[in-house]
């Protein structure tokens, strides 16, 4: 079962997700990114019905482009996902779209922030949010060990504290993580947690 | 006026041999006959002021302005040229503003908001066969992204950002006194008094009286709040006279 989570800390937000792409007892592969980077600073992190996580995620980043075309000024976080609630909302009653979404940024104003917009197009502003399975045993390890203002080391330390529980614990855990972190220098990759190596060419 | 622009002049959506669009241009004519609107950017705040030409005492002054509208709690407009056509647009700028704000969940940005405005004012002059808006308007607001802003736009369409602009009679005049008079470290008080004073100048009538103007300002208060205000008639008069912009020109110490 998928597995996004995120937190922010002290000047930067991060973002986890499982990196198997399945159908139904299929494994496709097992290095699916799905955190994408919305503009220079911000990323989605989305879980859901996989032709819907990428038609509606390429959407609004591609909608987030356009207004900073037009506009010649990026959106802010909060916009940006209020944008996003709002296309769910409009989709929700005739054609759905199936995507739960963790929507992190850094504005140069506000600093960093975390959006939580599930598939209904609910929508909060949150410390630390998760979707998915993986969200029972993550958001109890959060819980337990997050606190404002987090230092990198601490927010990966728990973000590890995470995935671990979630491999010991879930009975399909997904075997590969992929973290992203963004801050005032930008929307980056951090780093993968693989427990089942993927080539290349696979 | 050549006998070849009357064959092209009475439809609004296509060019004139010479490459003019004559119903676009009738539409600034009307709004040369009416009442000036001056707007001038000050860096604690924008003001704008507007001649009445309706003056009548039966008027119903406590409920409706003439020249000023708030569009949205961060911008507010000057009118010039046909009022019942300047409701339109200004309803439909309202709109555009909420529409935003719904989306987004912020205020709209003041260029953003004058350049839809401005879209749908151009759309009258290429398609539609529909006459274009008779209205310029002066745009003053607040945002994050550029602080105080001054957008004036005209029937054709074209807006742009000033530091000092005006509108209806008189406005090639007043404006070549406000390129005169204006300062970039104009403070709000001294373009309020600027303001006043160019438009005792081009104005027709022989005395100034808080009767025949409207003064509004955009400002930020210390709580960081925009706010949008509309100087009352007293409060008005007390300005005249403290600037010395009450009497006839002929008759000024």
């Amino acid at each position: 079962m998928e597995c996004v989570f995120g937190l922010v800390g002290n000047g930067f937000a991060i973002v986890a997700a499982d990196t198997s792409a399945v159908h139904s007892i299929l494994v496709h592969k097992s290095n699916e990114d799905k955190i994408m980077i919305l503009d220079s600073h911000k990323l989605i992190a989305a879980s859901g019905e996989p032709g819907d996580r990428v038609q509606f995620t390429e959407y609004i980043q591609k909608n987030v482009a356009l207004y900073q075309f037009r506009n010649g000024i990026p959106l802010t976080t909060a916009a940006a996902a209020n944008f996003t609630r709002g296309e769910l909302a409009t989709a929700l009653r005739k054609n759905p779209y199936f995507v739960n979404i963790l929507l992190a940024g850094y504005d140069k104003e506000t600093g960093p922030s975390l959006y939580y917009i599930d598939y209904i197009a609910t929508l909060h502003k949150v410390e630390k949010g998760a979707f998915g399975y993986g969200s029972y045993f993550s958001l109890s390890m959060m819980d337990r060990h997050f606190h404002s203002g987090m230092s990198v080391e601490e927010a990966i330390d728990l973000v590890d504290k995470c995935i671990m529980e979630i491999r010991s614990r879930l009975v399909v855990a997904p075997p590969n993580f992929l973290i992203k972190i963004v801050d005032k220098d930008g929307a980056r990759e951090y780093a993968w947690r693989e427990s089942v190596k993927n080539d290349v060419a696979a | 006026m050549s006998i070849l622009s009357i064959a092209y002049d009475s439809r609004t959506t296509i060019f004139s041999p010479e490459g003019r669009l004559y119903q676009v241009e009738y539409a600034m004519e009307a709004i040369g006959n009416a009442g000036t609107a001056i707007g001038i950017l000050s860096k604690e705040g924008v003001v704008l002021v507007g001649e009445k030409k309706v003056t009548s005492k039966l008027l119903q002054t406590s409920t409706s302005t003439e020249k000023m509208y708030k569009i949205d709690d961060h911008v507010a407009c000057a009118v010039a040229g046909i009022m019942s056509d300047a409701n339109i647009l200004i309803n439909m700028a309202r709109v555009q503003a909420q529409r935003y704000t719904y989306a987004y969940q912020e205020p709209m940005p003041v260029e953003q908001l004058v350049q839809s405005l401005c879209d749908t004012k151009q759309g009258y002059t290429q398609f539609g066969g529909l006459r274009p808006f008779g209205v310029s308007f002066l745009f003053a607001g607040w945002d994050k992204n550029f602080g105080f802003q001054l957008f004036m736009s005209d029937p054709s369409g074209n807006y742009g950002g000033w530091k000092a602009a005006a509108i209806g009679a008189n406005n090639q005049a007043a404006q070549s006194m406000l390129k005169q008079d204006y300062k970039d470290d104009i403070t709000r008080e001294e373009a309020v008094q600027l303001a006043l004073k160019v438009l005792s100048k081009t104005m027709d009538s022989t005395s100034l009286t808080s009767d025949k103007l409207e003064l509004a300002e955009v400002f930020v208060l210390p709580s960081g709040e925009v706010k949008y205000q509309v100087r009352s008639p007293d409060s008005l008069s007390k300005l005249l006279v403290k600037f010395g912009v009450t009497q006839a020109p002929a008759e000024a110490s």
